[in-house]
């Protein structure tokens, strides 16, 4: 494959600050290039990025390491069952010295912002962080506020964990266009991790990399990759083979295969091609379908059964 | 640059194992539409065999073909299926559990019938349809009926031919370590009791303690984003720092469930279902807990899968339930008409009826159309079909009007107007798929009864055309699942006309060779149809309107030269008694006169067109009949059975000396005159009576020319008596009929038995075939005379009168009697010959082909005659032949359209390595790259090239053309992987 995709060199700039940054991020997080890819994809495609997993495999360190290499300011909101949508979004404070109303702006007016155990909040809590999400703006007391950009949220969620929770539902899981499992670490790395001791420390010093403006050229590369018609079509047929399949209660919609197609488009500028391949659906399919498709029953090995729609499609 | 992406969730390793279907034994049965065909064929065989319908037998043959082919079509497409069967994870039971049948058919569509039988006694049948290179998965709900286990024991994957008459099945069994059962969970009591007390704490998780606000657990530095409720503002106010108030609760107490806390429960099932409702209850809440049953001990956990380790526990409780023996639900979902479907069905039976619409009265027509009208429009509209008692009626009634206006239900006419009303009664009741699969054998049946009415070459078109459109109707039913996509018009006609032309090597060699049985098992009356043979008596003086009548009444084709004109007496019924008005033919029971063939001979094939009349004319004297046909003692050709359909018969004919040697008792007779019956032409002939008979002949004779007589089709009328005295002096106008009566008086008369001989004179030679046209206006009346030594000898008096009547035809003869030879034809008359010509080829190739025909082809061809050793080999072997078009013709394999798809597709066929389904070019070349490491730089290239053809923008072209250099210089080595 290495061959094959040097073969094909990047229209663009960039390759070489990716390369970097994927460089930095992987000495960072050790172990989980692909991962560490997703987000990054998902960062170009102007996606959001919904980690699963339990606590202390690195979900922070992440997205930490992300925001610094990139460049970005970071926040990080603890979500809990009584945060309020104006913890999130911010209010407006009587400042009696200027005898007016001073709005204190949010967390949500980060770059990069970590939604921690976001099913822990109410649901109107995860409304106004969704929203933010979709609309890239936030309205209070009458004026509409737009979000920096770039604007990237990294929710995390416990799947173990149900008591006191407010699952997401689908519609709201559409909004993010990935969902990643971290896992823990293979051996070696995990070993590598102990003997450089804490990681903090390593996440805190990060060189920035790349910079707000560098990564919205990067964004605005990736809308330009192309997509040729048979491309087009295989997103078609993966999206008929989720609607008939009957573990899925219902298949990908047409949303989803525009998030598909975008996600695929970075995969594919990160791999630095100017052109969408089927193995860049392929990598991102599992990532993107895996919130989005609703089993029939729970049980059910949901990895198995994207493993088994990539098969069994033709790629025309 | 590495591509990690298979690490995280791309790994398609780990492929699961098809079933290669080409290991697996095929069994081929029939399906329901399958056998109800079969018995069509064979229905109409027996009709075509009893009514001899030479084009009946094509398309039964057809039809037959049909079915043969079909057969193979879904033998071969069940070889080349991939099954994989997968269980559910776990079901509950009174649910049903949803098998996933996982299908793949690399080459070709194939519609499928999945039947399932469970173990605890359900079978369910899904209807489905795979398309080309698309794996897909079925799902197949069963009822788990009882608690238990619930597993499979058989699961019969058929494949279908495109007309579903054929279901060619394959039965996957589990994989290596593979099951296919699966734990039926008990049902939930609905109202169980409260949960046990019993708490386990200190337990497993117990002590653990997750984020909640029941209770203080610390204070820890402000981060952006607290509740400012949790800001513990006491400390802000003292401190000025801010500090956020930590809280939590117990994650809770594990719940100890156990067997004997269901003691208060009567049956095993009504405990274990106790349990299961708590354990659901537990699940819901994300409450721990334990489970203690008779043997079993389960540790406290929480979470879906401890949830279902524990059911699954309670499912293998013995004793298991019995399972009940009554059947729940049915075997398929029931499945309303598709509208579209049914539309096409519709149309088809409607074109398969039309010719009827010519012979029908006008009511029945609109009934049918109204009936088809009105199904459309009931099943466009999903309204209920008509109900039964209502169509029962309108069949009732329909049928006493038939009966009223034919006179019977059973002949002909009647049955085929009520069949095809039947059959449109048929689509109003329709309410299921086998309802419509059984319209469309009905309007097949339909359609062959046409023959009854005629079997040209429109008839044979409109056959089968009806029957290529209405098995695309059937094609289009196969698979008829809601949820399934219609088999597009286009398709469904491609594959039913597929079918069809595969059959076609298959019918002929059967219709050149298949047995022809003559003679019928039963008759069919025929009634309510206008009958122009020869009369049955003559009846010179009335109004006749024979000789407008251009229909045609036999054809009759020569080997060797045709006789010229004045020669083409058709002979036909004799007629010899007199009474004044009438003659009339008599039955004299006395042994046959003589017969002395001498003379030129004609051999000639007549084509017959139904009539009613049993006489067969033939020129001069039979010298050879055909079965089925004898001479009477007047020397006439007589049909046992008078031809309902048009018929083939071969004659040879003679000039002979009739009767030389005549029974004095018939010379007699045909001598005998009423008395007193026209005075003056009796003392006419009385005058002669001096002369010797041949002078007497020659006197007649002369009196006709002499005596100012006109030949005209509308003479006047005569009077009831001395009929002959007033048409020779009063009137004197008339035609063969007058002059054929009079002349035949004047002889009795005169004392020479004479009588009157109807049939033909003339008809029409074909220049495009060669052969002659008779038509009903080309019906004679001459006489013939008896002389010692001579016999009967054949006089026509009207040939003095209008020679051209002889030689050029009775229209002729109208306008110019003088005339020698007919006008020539103008191009409308041409034109009409022509279709005349092509008509009668027809009759003798196709309607003609008969046991005869067949036996002479047969010697000719050397095979001896039906049923010797020669002719079964040669059928068999002809039949093999037949066959083998089918077998060759494969749907060309699924070559993509696309260049560069199909330059990659070469690659693989070279390779002999297919690319899997889901398989990238880039996965398959490092899968080739891995079996000859060999040819690692050149696939690279390969999948390059291929990526820049396909993928990249613009039209790629040059990239096509890098692409098939690439392909070529890629050759596969010799070491097989």
């Amino acid at each position: 494959m290495t061959a094959v995709t040097s073969a094909h060199p990047q229209a663009g700039h960039h390759p070489d600050l990716l390369g970097s940054v994927l460089a930095q991020l992987d000495h960072v997080i050790l172990g989980k290039p692909g991962q560490v890819r997703l987000a990054l994809a998902c960062l170009l495609a102007r996606g959001h990025l919904l980690i699963e997993d339990q606590p202390g495999v690195g979900k922070t360190t992440l997205a930490h390491a992300l925001a610094r290499t990139a460049g970005l300011d970071f926040r990080r909101v603890q979500f809990t069952a009584d945060l309020l949508p104006a913890d999130l979004t911010g209010v407006s404070v009587w400042d009696a010295a200027a005898s007016t109303f001073r709005f204190h702006e949010g967390p949500v007016f980060s770059e990069v912002l970590l939604a921690d155990e976001i099913n822990r909040a109410t649901p109107r809590t995860q409304g106004a962080l969704l929203e933010a999400m979709e609309e890239g703006q936030v309205s209070e007391g009458g004026v509409t506020r737009p979000l920096p950009r770039p604007f990237f949220v990294i929710a995390t969620q416990n799947p173990a964990a149900f008591v006191g929770t407010s699952p997401l539902p689908e519609a709201q899981l559409d909004r993010f266009l990935m969902t990643i499992t971290l896992g823990y670490p293979d051996p070696a790395a995990e070993r590598q991790l102990l003997e450089s001791g804490g990681r903090s420390m390593t996440v805190r010093d990060l060189p920035p990399v790349l910079d707000a403006p560098t990564l919205l050229a990067m964004q605005a590369e990736v809308d330009r990759v192309y997509a040729a018609a048979p491309l087009l079509d295989y997103l078609q047929l993966l999206a008929r083979a989720t609607r008939n399949h009957p573990a899925f209660v219902a298949g990908l919609s047409p949303r989803a295969l525009l998030a598909l197609l975008a996600a695929s488009r970075a995969w594919a500028y990160l791999h630095g091609r100017s052109m969408v391949l089927p193995e860049d659906v392929q990598a991102v399919f599992p990532a993107l379908a895996a919130h989005r498709l609703p089993l029939r029953d729970p049980a059910y090995d949901l990895p198995a059964l994207l493993r088994g729609v990539l098969t069994d499609t033709p790629i025309p | 640059m590495a591509a990690p992406a298979r690490t995280a969730f791309g790994d398609t390793g780990s492929r699961e194992a098809m079933i290669p279907s080409r290991l697996v034994r095929v069994r081929l049965g029939l399906t329901q539409f399958g056998t109800s065909y079969l018995l069509l064929v064979m229905l109409t065989l027996i009709g075509c065999v009893n009514y001899d319908l030479s084009l009946g037998y094509g398309l039964t043959f057809l039809l037959a073909g049909v079915w043969v082919i079909t057969a193979g079509q879904a033998v071969r497409a069940a070889r080349r299926l991939n099954v994989r069967v997968s269980p559910p994870p776990a079901t509950v039971a009174g649910s049903e559990a949803v098998y996933t049948v996982h299908v793949g058919a690399p080459d070709r569509d194939v519609p499928l019938a999945v039947i399932v039988t469970t173990t605890q006694g359900d079978t369910r049948y899904v209807n489905a349809r795979v398309r080309a290179g698309e794996p897909r998965t079925i799902g197949v709900a069963v009822p788990a009926r009882v608690r238990g286990r619930l597993g499979l024991t058989s699961v019969r994957v058929g494949a279908l031919d495109p007309l579903a008459i054929w279901q060619a099945t394959i039965r996957p069994s589990p994989a290596a370590g593979d099951a296919w059962d699966v734990a039926v969970h008990p049902i939930p009591e609905p109202a169980a009791p409260p949960l046990p007390p019993r708490v386990e704490t200190g337990v497993g998780d117990g002590m653990r303690r997750t984020k909640g606000d029941q209770e203080f657990a610390g204070l820890r530095p402000y981060v952006p984003g607290d509740s400012p409720r949790q800001v513990s503002w006491r400390h802000v106010a003292r401190t000025g720092t801010l500090l956020t108030r930590e809280t939590d609760a117990p994650l809770g107490s594990a719940v100890h469930l156990d067997w004997h806390d269901t003691a208060g429960s009567v049956s095993t099932e009504l405990r274990v279902s106790r349990l299961a409702a708590w354990i659901a209850t537990l699940r819901v809440a994300g409450q721990p807990f334990s489970l203690q049953l008779p043997g079993q001990a389960l540790a406290p956990g929480a979470g879906d899968a401890h949830a279902n380790r524990a059911l699954d526990a309670l499912a293998a409780m013995t004793p298991l339930p019995d399972v009940p023996t009554s059947k729940v639900g049915r075997t398929s979902a029931a499945v309303g008409l598709n509208p579209a479907a049914m539309r096409s069905t519709l149309i088809a039976l409607a074109f398969a009826l039309a010719p009827a619409v010519l012979r029908e009265p006008v009511w029945i027509t609109a009934l049918i159309a109204g009936l088809l009208v009105h199904t459309d429009w009931r099943v466009h509209h999903a309204r209920p079909p008509i109900p039964t008692w209502v169509l029962g009626v309108v069949a009732g009634v329909s049928a006493a009007l038939l009966a009223g206006s034919y006179g019977t239900l059973l002949g002909r006419d009647a049955g085929t107007a009520l069949l095809a009303l039947l059959a449109a009664l048929k689509t109003a009741e329709s309410g299921t798929r086998r309802d419509a699969n059984l319209l469309i054998l009905l309007a097949l049946f339909v359609a062959s009864t046409h023959y009854f009415f005629g079997q040209g070459p429109l008839t044979a078109l409109h056959s089968v055309l009806a029957a290529w459109a209405l098995l695309a109707a059937a094609a289009r039913w196969t698979v008829t699942a809601p949820e399934e996509p219609l088999l597009p018009e286009n398709r469904s006609a491609v594959q039913a006309g597929t079918a069809l032309a595969l059959a076609i090597p298959l019918a002929l060699t059967l219709f050149v060779l298949f047995p022809r049985p003559s003679g019928p098992l039963w008759h069919l009356a025929v009634q309510g149809r206008a009958t122009t043979g020869l009369a049955s008596e003559i009846t010179a003086g009335e109004y006749s309107d024979l000789a407008q009548n251009r229909a045609v009444a036999f054809r009759a084709d020569f080997q060797g030269p045709v006789p010229p004109a004045p020669d083409r007496y058709w002979r036909g019924p004799v007629y010899e008694s007199y009474d004044g008005q009438r003659w009339a033919q008599i039955r004299q029971s006395s042994a046959s006169a003589s017969v002395d063939f001498s003379g030129s001979s004609w051999t000639y094939t007549m084509t017959l067109e139904p009539n009613n009349s049993p006489w067969l004319p033939v020129l001069d004297a039979p010298a050879a009949l055909p079965a089925g046909t004898f001479m009477t003692t007047n020397f006439q050709a007589y049909m046992l059975r008078p031809p309902t359909t048009r018929e083939r018969l071969t004659v040879q004919s003679r000039q002979a000396r009739l009767g030389v040697r005549e029974y004095d008792e018939r010379l007699r007779y045909d001598q005998t005159l009423p008395v007193g019956e026209s005075p003056r032409a009796v003392a006419l002939a009385a005058s002669w009576k001096a002369l010797e008979p041949e002078d007497r002949v020659r006197a007649a004779l002369a009196y006709f020319q002499q005596g100012g007589f006109t030949y005209t089709l509308s003479p006047p009328t005569l009077p009831r008596h001395d009929r002959v005295d007033a048409f020779l002096w009063d009137s004197k106008q008339g035609f063969c009929e007058h002059y054929a009566s009079a002349f035949t008086f004047l002889m009795r008369a005169a004392g020479i038995p004479a009588r009157i001989v109807g049939g033909y004179l003339g008809g029409e030679l074909n220049p495009d075939g060669g052969y002659l046209i008779v038509r009903q206006q080309d019906a004679h009346a001459w006489s013939e005379v008896w002389l010692a030594g001579q016999g009967w000898v054949r006089v026509d008096p009207t040939a003095l009168i209008a020679p051209a009547r002889i030689n050029a035809g009775v229209q002729t003869a109208l306008g110019s009697p003088q005339a020698t030879a007919a006008p020539a034809p103008n191009p409308v008359q041409r034109l009409q010959l022509r279709l005349d010509a092509i008509q009668n080829r027809w009759d003798d190739l196709i309607i003609g082909y008969g046991d005869q025909q067949q036996q002479s082809l047969l010697s000719r061809a050397g095979l001896g005659s039906v049923g010797s050793g020669r002719y079964v080999l040669a059928v068999l072997g002809l039949l093999l032949l037949a066959l083998l078009p089918a077998a060759l013709w494969r749907r060309r394999g699924v070559r993509p359209r696309d260049p560069a798809a199909r330059a990659l597709h070469d690659l693989t066929a070279r390779l002999k390595l297919p690319r899997e389904p889901g398989e990238t070019p880039t996965a398959y070349a490092e899968r080739a790259r891995i079996l000859w490491p060999v040819l690692g730089p050149a696939l690279d290239a390969v999948v390059h090239a291929y990526h820049a053809a396909r993928y990249a923008p613009g039209d790629g072209t040059v990239a096509q053309r890098d692409l098939r250099a690439a392909v070529q210089r890629v050759r596969r080595p010799s070491r097989t992987p």
